[in-house]
């Protein structure tokens, strides 16, 4: 998949059904706005979901950006963001 | 020479302070009860490999083997037995012996300096501490060097808290390779047919690790490439002293009597590492900060000080760290830095700098990629 072509919300949900399988969380209950430290993603599981990440959408992204922007909105904008430049 | 721009203690957090489970400290105080404290630890770095290889079914053997082979990423036993092989090869009765020898290859490095054209204070000042005194005195005699050190010398980066999976992935084949490479070297050095620096005053770490086998050959090869590694705060402080003092005094040179009064303040605005970590392992409230558990804490090296009332000096840092895990490499590291930055300085009493650029990749330490300057006029 090239990142030109995913929406905003390709990612959004890529990022909540990846969380939900790393951390064992219900899908149902997180939502866009979800902190995402609050559900368990500690290091290992931003380590974890960054590579599925970059397998997924291509894109560089480091795990640290998933403590810097809290929730999957924010990640989502910030990767599309970082890869416009 | 133009100003600084490193920045340094200032600005440096890369986003740390956004993460909720991070906290900086500034504050020395609070720095020093955190690092006497039982209640804080080095990172697991061992226990996040093993988690990390469940996890993606991969292996990270060679990487937790050198975890392993590391005080700097251990606690307890395993630590004390490391360290305290690391602090008697490195006692200050042990250098003594070596002394006349690290005279002789800082000379070396200064003289082998061009004196009428452009070189980099790191490929040319800074690295070859690694070669001409680290590798002697280790004893990391590889069968390639250049791919060695290239590998070696950044495996810092290691220490970053969250390292992306893909270069998690490589630094494993990494590891693989270093050791690989000092056990050919092994097969191939018959007698007498190596280039080993000759006529050493003292056995090098790794031939006293072998002798006292306090660990496997594995160990022992993972145990001084990780010594050889930790130079590399050395190399970039040594680069960063030098590239500080140059530029406060307009690209001039100080006298020795000066630098030697000024050594403590020009160590600590040139030290390389940015910060100490330590883990939380239960929540704990230190003058006013609360860490709940499982917090990382991140000491500022630059801002955790104390500056004496009287004369605006640094009269207590962290340079070095504090207690058990007190760095066990300072000792070397004022000895070469004493000598080799005044005998700098005595043969270019004036640069310019010309292009220089910080390594923005390395999270962990200031440190330049390179900088590169030119003698204005040489003594000799
Ligand atoms: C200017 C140069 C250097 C600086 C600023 C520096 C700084 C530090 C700091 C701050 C620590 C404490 C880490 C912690 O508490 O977590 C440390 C530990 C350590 N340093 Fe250095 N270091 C330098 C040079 C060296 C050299 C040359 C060596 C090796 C020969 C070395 C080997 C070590 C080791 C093995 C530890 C871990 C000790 C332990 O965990 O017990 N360092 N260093």
């Amino acid at each position: 998949m090239s990142s030109q072509q995913n929406s905003y919300q390709d990612i959004v949900n890529f990022i909540l059904d990846n969380v939900a399988k790393l951390c064992k969380q219900p899908r149902d209950i997180l939502s866009e706005d979800t902190l995402l430290a609050t559900v368990g993603v500690d290091s290992l599981n931003a380590v974890l979901l960054c590579g599925k990440i970059e397998d997924e959408f291509e894109l560089e992204i480091e795990p640290i950006v998933m403590f810097q922007y809290k929730t999957a909105k924010d990640v989502a904008n910030a990767l599309i963001n970082m890869n416009q430049k | 020479m133009e100003s600084d721009e490193m920045s340094i203690g200032a600005n440096s957090q890369n986003g740390f302070a956004s993460n909720p489970n991070m906290k900086i400290v500034a504050d020395y105080n609070v720095a020093l009860q955190v690092l006497k404290s039982e209640f804080f630890e080095i990172p697991n770095l061992y226990n996040y490999l093993e988690r990390l290889e469940q996890a993606t079914g991969m292996s990270f053997e060679m990487s937790r083997c050198f975890v392993n082979a590391s005080p700097f990423f251990l606690e307890n036993e395993r630590h004390k037995l490391l360290r305290q092989v690391a602090v008697g090869f490195l006692s200050h009765s042990k250098l003594k012996r070596w002394d006349s020898f690290f005279s002789e290859q800082i000379k070396d490095i200064i003289n082998d300096l061009p004196g009428d054209r452009d070189f980099d204070l790191v490929a040319n000042v800074g690295m070859p501490i690694f070669d001409k005194i680290a590798r002697p005195l280790l004893g990391v005699y590889p069968s390639n060097r250049k791919d060695f050190d290239r590998i070696a010398t950044v495996l810092q980066r290691m220490v970053e808290p969250m390292l992306p999976l893909k270069q998690r992935i490589q630094s494993e084949a990494d590891f693989r390779n270093l050791i690989n490479m000092l056990e050919e070297a092994t097969v191939e050095a018959g007698p007498g047919c190596d280039n080993r620096v000759k006529g050493l005053p003292a056995a090098s770490l790794l031939e006293h690790v072998q002798m006292e086998k306090p660990f496997d050959q594995l160990t022992c090869y993972a145990f001084v490439t990780a010594m050889y590694a930790a130079l590399a705060p050395l190399v970039q402080t040594a680069v960063n002293m030098l590239a500080l003092i140059y530029t406060e005094n307009s690209g001039r040179a100080i006298s020795a009597a000066e630098f030697d009064a000024q050594f403590d303040r020009f160590l600590h605005l040139a030290t390389a590492p940015k910060y100490i970590h330590r883990i939380a392992l239960k929540s704990t409230a230190i003058g006013g900060s609360h860490f709940s558990k499982g917090t990382t804490v991140l000491i500022d090296i630059q801002r955790a000080v104390v500056t004496s009332p009287e004369n605006k000096q640094i009269s207590r840092h962290m340079d070095f760290g504090f207690g058990t895990h007190f760095c066990v490499g300072a000792m070397l590291s004022k000895r070469i830095l004493k000598e080799l930055v005044p005998l700098f300085m005595q043969r270019f009493p004036a640069l310019n700098a010309h292009q220089k650029a910080v390594d923005t990749e390395l999270n962990v330490a200031y440190a330049y990629k390179f900088y590169s300057v030119s003698p204005v006029a040489a003594s000799y």
